[in-house]
């Protein structure tokens, strides 16, 4: 029998073109017995049955899972994400992560998923454009214009206004460099935080990769260990070892459809947010 | 029928056989049967409590948790822990907005009235692109058949979440508008 692990709709893999949903991909990164990071194939099934969804977070990572989702620690044991919830204990477990991606180009469609997730979060949206309320009143628009949005001042607040198809060529050209200017114009805060929404962790995790690609620390916070609403990243001078400490575990109210991949490799396991499965 | 008195503390006693985190929190009882019923009562009070509302702020949803189990105080931390644990179980969920001081705030929203908040938000964004203002009292007259307890609070609750993302501003205490020109922004870009 074939390793398999199970995912849900709002769970994230990494594939050589990036964050993208599991059914998106026929190959996607894991981390092999030597502790590299390698792509092999999987195939990808939809249940007819859904279950809780879970948020796991770690001080390195964070996304969304299935109840019935086994991630693997940091010591390679086994940890079920429901178990993980009910017992309370998430600060007492370490985790091993990946949020470093390797050479990876995005595609059109998964420029296209992430222009999805940025839309739910838009104040007015288009088919072609979305405008999104900036976090911080940015007063020095000088250097405001770049060629996939502009910063404009509606009323009391100020916004980006983001072009799709502009988007996703500089998403395509350099996918770090797009991450990171976009995150700063809309999600800075006063503090110099950036502060994602929960639901905002697809894009969350491409700023993160960012960071990482351009030997930015960054230190992630939650607000408690039982819940969160928002995923704080705050840069650090240096890369931070954080060791990986578990740091908010919850289910969310919402059911999920169950999603599961199988692959051949047993001595392989797949990275999905960052945290590796462990086969079922 | 006298009603339960809850054996939960925040500090170890010489009766404290028990002990559970929740989250930074340690809670105590007498026993862990009785400590796990105890949490358990708190988690449905708050879940029947919340579920009577659209929405909730904290401290509110903490006086009708109170009321709800009959007790004179609550201790803000225990009650803080417990909560907790029903957003971690999902029973509720937090909710963002912005305050008209530009402060963001989270309200209580039970699990199961999620879908009743989302339309609620697209009843009065759908009133905002229509008014282009819209008082907080007419925001509730919309929103709800009758005036009741906590009306007029959801009401500023859905209207928090709709500035939170931009999609309104404040004008005063009591009224928001759609920010000037932004529904238009696109027909200027063109």
């Amino acid at each position: 029998m074939m390793p398999s692990a199970l995912l849900t709709d709002n769970s994230t893999v990494l594939a050589a073109d990036g964050w993208c949903k599991p059914d998106e991909q026929p190959e996607i990164f894991g981390v092999d017995r030597h502790g590299k990071v390698v792509p092999r194939p999987i195939t990808m099934k939809r249940l007819r049955e859904i279950a809780r969804v879970v948020f796991l977070a770690s001080k390195d990572s964070f996304g969304y899972f299935s109840a019935g989702t086994r991630l693997l620690d940091a010591a390679g044991g086994v940890r079920g994400a429901s178990a993980l919830v009910e017992n309370s204990q998430i600060s007492d477990v370490r985790f091993e992560t990946v949020t470093e991606v390797p050479a990876i180009v995005p595609s059109e469609k998964v420029a296209s998923t992430l222009w999805d997730s940025l839309n739910e979060f838009a104040a007015v949206e288009r088919e072609e454009a979305i405008i999104l309320r900036c976090r911080w009143p940015n007063k020095k628009l000088t250097d405001n214009v770049c060629p996939f949005f502009s910063i404009r001042r509606f009323g009391q607040h100020y916004y980006c206004i983001l072009n799709k198809q502009a988007f996703a060529t500089a998403l395509r050209h350099d996918w770090s460099k797009t991450s990171d200017a976009l995150a700063s114009k809309w999600l800075l805060t006063p503090d110099g935080i950036l502060q994602f929404h929960r639901d905002q962790f697809l894009f969350a995790l491409w700023v993160l990769s960012a960071g990482k690609r351009h030997d930015q620390g960054v230190a992630l916070q939650f607000e408690t260990r039982q819940h969160t609403t928002c995923i704080f990243m705050a840069p650090t001078a240096n890369q931070n070892l954080s060791g990986g400490t578990g740091a908010s575990c919850f289910y969310v109210p919402t059911e999920g459809a169950v999603i599961e991949i199988q692959w051949e490799d047993r001595s392989w396991n797949p990275i999905s947010s960052g945290f590796l499965l462990a086969s079922n | 029928m006298s009603r339960p008195r809850l054996d939960i503390s925040l500090s170890r006693t010489s009766q404290s056989g028990a002990r559970i985190n929740l989250g930074r929190t340690a809670v105590y009882g007498p026993s862990h049967e009785r400590l796990q019923q105890d949490i358990a009562l708190v988690g449905d009070a708050i879940n029947k409590c919340s579920g009577a509302h659209l929405s909730l702020a904290k401290f509110v949803l903490a006086k009708l948790v109170r009321e709800e189990l009959g007790l004179s105080t609550f201790d803000k931390r225990l009650f803080g822990a417990l909560l907790g644990r029903q957003l971690r179980l999902g029973g509720v969920e937090a909710i963002l907005g912005e305050s008209t001081g530009g402060k963001t705030f989270w309200v209580i929203v039970n699990g199961q009235r999620l879908s009743d908040f989302q339309i609620a938000l697209d009843i009065a964004e759908n009133l905002l692109i229509r008014q282009r203002v819209v008082s907080i009292k007419e925001l509730e007259t919309a929103l709800f058949s009758s005036r009741s307890y906590g009306t007029w609070s959801s009401a500023t609750h859905v209207c928090g979440h709709l500035v939170y993302f931009g999609r309104a501003q404040y004008d005063d205490d009591t009224v928001a508008s759609r920010p000037e020109g932004l529904d238009d922004a696109f027909r200027a870009t063109d």
